[in-house]
């Protein structure tokens, strides 16, 4: 766990309202970094790893142009199993959505996301999920 | 008496240096465009335009994408990241390493067109 402030974050969200909600919410807890599609958040992504500053939490939005939530989650995963990181030591991943779609969210939990969270994102929720994943005391 | 053989060393490297130069010429439209863009977006944070530097740099990023100068194009995603941070110093200071990676790149260029 990390101390207040410390955390790095990830944000990919291509709905401007959502992801500047999300950003304002979640800078309170870190330095947050914000895509607008999946591919963008992969850049980031691998970019901050070539930079030896991985992100801590990624929130990604299930819907999304360039490649869609779910893909991106599955690439990241790729990645680091790739990379030989630890289960552990995987970034936390919480799933955002629009969606009353239970099979998006089956997947994404089959695929590897640690959490998700329905829009629009209540934040106590986000905290308490955020407080599981011992990302924040 | 020189014996021609097909497909010898140096014809090959003769076909590869010709290619590498058609490549870079046929690149210099979008370099036109990555270079006016720079200016736009120098001139977007002399306005202190957010929305103009966000936009500026994403363009460039594009385009540094289709031809493969991933300095550039890494450094230009820095610009735009840290300006969605409305961290408008940070934005800056990698502003500067565009322009200098973008200079890189034509040299690399250049160096291939006069090989």
């Amino acid at each position: 766990m990390k101390g207040a402030n410390t955390m790095r974050i990830l944000i990919a969200e291509d709905d401007l309202a959502s992801r500047k909600f999300l950003s304002k919410f979640l800078s309170a807890y870190g330095e947050c970094d914000i895509t607008i599609d999946g591919m963008e958040a992969l850049e980031a992504f691998m970019m901050a790893w070539d930079e030896a500053k991985p992100y801590d939490l990624i929130c990604l939005d299930i819907m999304m142009p360039e490649l869609d939530g779910i893909k991106t989650l599955k690439t990241i995963r790729d990645i680091e199993s790739q990379k030989g990181i630890e289960e552990s030591k995987r970034v936390k991943i919480i799933m955002t959505t629009a969606l009353n779609d239970t099979d998006s969210v089956l997947g994404a939990f089959e695929t590897g996301c640690e959490a998700y969270a329905a829009k629009p994102i209540d934040t106590k929720k986000l905290v308490e999920v955020m407080k599981k994943l011992c990302l924040i005391h | 008496m020189t014996v021609k053989v097909k497909g010898s060393n140096n014809e090959n490297e003769s076909k590869t240096n010709k290619l590498m130069v058609e490549y870079s010429k046929s690149m210099e439209p979008l370099l036109k465009d990555i270079a006016e863009n720079i200016n736009e977006l120098k001139c977007s944070f002399e306005k202190v335009d957010l929305a103009g530097i966000e936009r500026h740099a994403h363009v460039i990023k594009k385009i540094s994408s289709k031809i493969s100068a991933s300095a550039v194009k890494s450094a230009v995603f820095k610009v735009e990241l840290a300006i969605r941070r409305g961290n408008i110093a940070e934005a800056a200071e990698y502003f500067k390493l565009v322009t200098k990676e973008f200079y890189i790149y034509k040299k690399q260029l250049k160096n291939y067109e006069n090989s």
